[in-house]
């Protein structure tokens, strides 16, 4: 055992050979009377005090959304809600605290490190997975949960969180499992995310988790980086028979007016020879019977007043030469 | 009297010792069990404050809560000759720690003969299935076999295998290689086939506008034949009226249009006996 001031002083007090040294009773003498006082008096202030700053020591604060439990020797005693609460100091009672309302995440096939959309790295060993046809599809997925129930969550598994992501990753691989690449890559991510949702809940219920998964989400979903091209160019074909398709509806759609404008134009113009033949048969006709009514009258006058008035305008116009037989010598043409 | 004070004191803090080290708690989260001299005399699994004899008695605790073991990456043989490679990982919760304790020590100690057991156990399911119900609806039996097996032969340990999941079973790097080939090969074919689709329909969609086209303007030209033929024949019926009245007039007077017509250019030169008709009053040298 230690030495104290005070097992000094007594054992000093009680020293039959105390009177050894001459200077040893004085202090005694200074300081018998004070003893009683001393532990006495002080001692129960700063017990009295301490155990005041240690029952004061059980009070703490459960923030909005948070969710405390406390245990007494750690047996689980009772849940705490949000406001200013109090338990046991110490050894007796502790508090867990957690934000049972917080969302949180888990990010399988790559990882964000935190920053808000970005993607720091990708995992493809755990992105890759088989596909029901026995393709490989790579795939990052998003899982978000809750804690459920806080007792369950604190006391029923060890590592919660690896617990939801091996849960996740296990479902994921097998509803992928079962589903062809196709529907995985294009229409149906909503079934097969809600298909995992279930998986997932189901496993941490039967560990009785005390989760709540909230949402399974489909992020990414690509070919492999290895064949990404190959499935890339059935995307271009798509828009190349479109293109095709397109280019030649325009074809359609140019020539099959042109040709009904050229048909419109033929008509148009048989109709309008039709008018313009039967128009000038009409008219010649017309001019001739007029002529004919005067003709019948006097026909020889008119015939020969008709052969004149064109012989005339005839030689009117043209250049002539008269040759009679007579006249070739005195002319002398085609003669020197 | 001043020699109690010390006593009290030494005293005191003696029995404060031995109750300390004679009491201990179990949380929620796990088991204890009591040794005396090596020897495990309590299992207490329900949490609390309890007591036992100081010195001579010791506590060990154990985790009750469900904990994780990953069992590393296998090769297997699948039944149908297939290589894949699964890895698994299995929850367990200690249930007897006493038993727990003399076999396996430790969540260490047990990983370690886990990991045997989940290999053996997977080897023995695997082996008698094909590779292709590993990707179906059969891969949650699989797995409950799987588990059966596990948590038979890790009865000893004094554990609870509360569930065995595959995570990956993928086909190795070799085979991987040839899904890829095989992929893009299945991606080129539905590729072309696409491109010829389009060539195709547009094809079909030229020929059909040409046809069409074809069409209008044969239509149009018999259209406007038709019409032409009807002039023809309208102006053909207004002649033969009215210049069937006179057939003889009708042929000197179209002479004389046609002599009108031909000759009014002016680019004709005329050679004109002195004995035509027309010079009848003319007389030259006579």
């Amino acid at each position: 055992m230690g030495r104290s001031p005070w097992d000094d002083d007594d054992n000093k007090t009680d020293n039959v050979f105390n009177s050894f040294k001459p200077k040893k009773p004085k202090l005694d003498d200074f300081k018998f009377p004070e003893l009683p006082k001393f532990p006495g008096g002080q001692i129960i202030y700063i017990a009295v005090a301490a155990g005041l700053l240690w029952l004061s020591s059980g009070f703490y604060k459960v923030n909005e959304g948070e969710e405390a439990v406390i245990t007494r020797f750690g047996k689980y005693v009772r849940h705490a809600h949000a406001g200013l609460n109090y338990h046991l100091p110490s050894p007796i009672e502790k508090v867990y605290i957690e934000k049972v309302n917080k969302s949180r995440r888990i990010e399988i096939g790559y990882r964000s490190n935190g920053s808000a959309n970005g993607v720091a790295k990708y995992i493809t060993h755990e992105s890759t997975m088989l596909t029901g046809d026995e393709n490989l599809a790579d795939l990052n997925w998003d899982i978000t949960w809750h804690i459920k129930d806080l007792k369950e969550y604190l006391f029923n598994i060890a590592s919660p969180e690896e617990a939801v992501r091996t849960a996740a990753q296990s479902a994921i691989r097998e509803v992928i499992g079962e589903t062809p690449i196709a529907s995985v890559l294009s229409n149906q991510k909503q079934e097969i995310a809600s298909k995992i949702e279930k998986l997932v809940q189901a496993t941490l219920d039967q560990y009785e988790a005390g989760i709540q998964v909230e949402m399974v989400q489909l992020l990414k979903a690509e070919p492999p980086a290895e064949v990404i091209d190959a499935y890339r160019d059935v995307q271009t074909s798509r828009a190349d028979k479109e293109r095709d398709i397109n280019q030649a509806l325009a074809y359609n759609n140019d020539i099959l007016p042109k040709a009904r404008g050229e048909a419109a134009k033929l008509l148009q113009e048989a109709e309008g020879y039709k008018r313009e033949t039967i128009s000038k048969a009409e008219g010649d006709s017309k001019r001739f019977s007029l002529i004919y009514e005067q003709y019948i009258t006097q026909k020889q006058i008119t015939k020969d007043r008709l052969y004149l008035d064109a012989v005339t305008e005839v030689l009117q116009k043209n250049s002539k030469y008269i040759i009679g037989s007579e006249l070739l010598p005195h002319m002398a043409i085609g003669k020197k | 009297m001043n020699l109690q004070i010390p006593f009290k004191l030494i005293a005191s803090f003696i029995v404060f010792i031995l109750v300390l080290s004679s009491v201990y708690t179990v949380e929620q989260r796990q088991n204890a069990v009591v040794f005396q001299f090596g020897e495990a005399v309590r299992i207490v699994d329900q949490p609390g404050l309890y007591f036992k004899v100081p010195v001579i008695q010791s506590v060990n605790w154990f985790d009750k809560r469900i904990q994780h073991i990953d069992a590393e990456a296998k090769e297997l043989t699948a039944s149908d000759g297939k290589r894949v490679i699964v890895d698994a990982f299995a929850k367990f919760r200690i249930t007897d720690p006493v038993r727990f304790y003399k076999t396996v020590y430790d969540v260490q100690g047990v990983s370690v003969r886990l990991n045997k057991i989940l290999e053996s156990s997977m080897r023995k399911v695997i082996g008698t299935v094909p590779f292709i119900s590993l990707l179906s609806s059969e891969r949650g039996k699989i797995m409950q076999q799987i588990k059966n097996y596990v948590n038979q032969e890790s009865q000893p340990f004094g554990i609870d295998v509360i569930d065995v999941r595959i995570l990956r079973a993928d086909l190795p790097a070799e085979n991987s290689a040839a899904i890829y080939r095989r992929m893009q090969t299945e991606r080129e074919k539905e590729a072309r086939q696409i491109r010829a689709e389009g060539l195709e329909e547009a094809q079909r969609i030229r020929a059909k506008a040409d046809k069409e086209s074809q069409i209008i303007l044969a239509e149009a030209y018999m259209q406007a034949q038709i019409l032409k033929g009807e002039g023809d024949s309208e102006a053909a019926k207004i002649f033969n009226e009215a210049f069937g009245k006179d057939a003889e007039f009708y042929r000197f007077y179209k002479h004389i249009e046609a002599y009108k017509n031909s000759f009014t250019k002016g680019d004709a030169t005329l050679m004109i006996s002195p004995e035509s008709e027309f010079l009848q009053y003319l007389h030259i040298g006579k």
